[in-house]
């Protein structure tokens, strides 16, 4: 601490004072020493306010007017009370109800996005080749048996896609996963049928309609209804999804 | 008469303070009154040494707005008048330093200055002091 610090600081606190016992105070004692101008610098500045300070040493508090202010005092509780007006309750109750709704939107269907896992396996499906299919010739809706023969349990097609005609079906594998592919001639689509719990896709809430594209060429469109996932892949755009999610609407 | 609790027991120099502000004992009455009304509607008071500090916030705030008094009337009010005509901040600087209540550091945050701002107003103060007391220089 160098002299002129020293002196600035002894300035702005008294020798009896709240300072007067700390570590800082003491060593801009000993700084000052070390100049004897700033030394009696110093002790004038003592001798002024110690005659200064006698104006508010003999002014006494009247006794009738010290009495009404303890008893107000009094009834004031130094204890932090926590009320739902005190702003840093606010800012906890905020940001409590933020950390909810957060949490709300990311487990609860991450509000209404198509799933990235979904959207994975939409990209494998669309690349099959007619070839690759097993020839059938029957409604979407009457191949439940056929796919439990193959092993595919709870193959489930919502009411208004049963009537669909499929050319070819299979069970392909993602992940070592089974995932039930049919194609449709019809505006050359597949339907795929997954137990979304295989792929740890989770649709909060179920049966309601997410869409995406994909790959530039296609669009997808997906819901979950009694545990299984039912997912439409056309060739085309989002708004070509439309008019078949219209007027398959459940 | 009540005693003062240990964490009200600063309501003396609270009142002092208040003297020097307003110059009028009934004025300073009612601005520690109504500074402590204040007080007790906030949350945050905490243990004693924020309450004074808050206290004294409050006064500092409430009782600049009053306007100075001409003429003395009362002995005590005598007493103070040096100081209640010396200009802000300097009056509310060297009273609060004298009332020693406040650390250097606590003081200089009362009045939002830094340490060296906080010298030069106190001597402002002390030199309109040593001009009205004649004090040695």
């Amino acid at each position: 601490m160098s002299p002129k610090s020293a002196r600035t600081f002894l300035s702005i606190c008294l020798p009896d004072g709240p300072d007067s016992s700390s570590p800082r105070f003491l060593k801009a004692l000993d700084a000052i020493s070390r100049s004897e101008s700033l030394q009696c610098d110093y002790k004038e500045q003592i001798a002024a306010d110690n005659q200064a300070r006698q104006i508010l040493t003999i002014t006494a508090v009247p006794d009738q007017v010290l009495q009404p202010l303890v008893e107000q005092a009094s009834t004031i509780s130094n204890t932090r009370r926590f009320t739902l007006r005190d702003p840093a309750m606010l800012a906890v109750l905020i940001g409590f109800l933020l950390l909810i709704a957060l949490l709300a939107w990311h487990f609860l269907g991450r509000a209404g996005v198509f799933p990235e896992e979904a959207l994975a396996i939409a990209a494998e499906g669309a690349k099959l080749r007619s070839e690759q299919f097993e020839m059938v010739d029957q409604p979407a809706g009457s191949l439940e048996d056929w796919f439990l023969l193959k092993g595919f349990e709870r193959f489930h097609v919502p009411d208004s896609f049963t009537q669909y005609q499929v050319v070819g079906a299979r069970i392909f594998k993602i992940e070592n996963q089974p995932v039930a592919v049919l194609a449709v001639p019809e505006n050359f689509m597949f339907f795929m049928v997954f137990d979304p719990a295989l792929f740890g896709i989770s649709m909060t809430p179920t049966d309601t309609w997410r869409t995406a594209e994909f790959d530039y060429k296609y669009a997808a469109a997906i819901r979950e209804s009694k545990g299984m996932c039912f997912m439409v892949v056309i060739m085309g755009k989002q708004k070509d999804l439309i008019p078949l999610l219209t007027r398959s609407k459940l | 008469m009540n005693p003062i609790s240990h964490d009200w027991s600063f309501l003396p120099e609270a009142w002092k303070y208040a003297l020097v502000l307003t110059a009028r004992e009934s004025a300073a009455t009612a601005l520690v009154s109504d500074s402590l009304a204040t007080l007790s509607k906030r949350h945050d008071l905490g243990d004693s040494i924020r309450a004074r500090r808050l206290l004294f916030s409050i006064l500092y705030h409430q009782g600049t707005k009053i306007p100075r008094e001409s003429t003395p009337e009362s002995t005590a009010e005598k007493n103070i008048f040096p100081l209640h005509e010396l200009e802000e901040p300097s009056r509310s600087a060297i009273t609060l330093l004298y009332l020693g209540l406040f650390s250097a550091e606590h003081l200089a945050g009362l009045f939002g200055q830094s340490e060296s701002e906080l010298a030069n107003t106190l001597s402002r103060a002390r030199a309109a002091l040593t001009t009205k007391f004649a004090l040695p220089t």
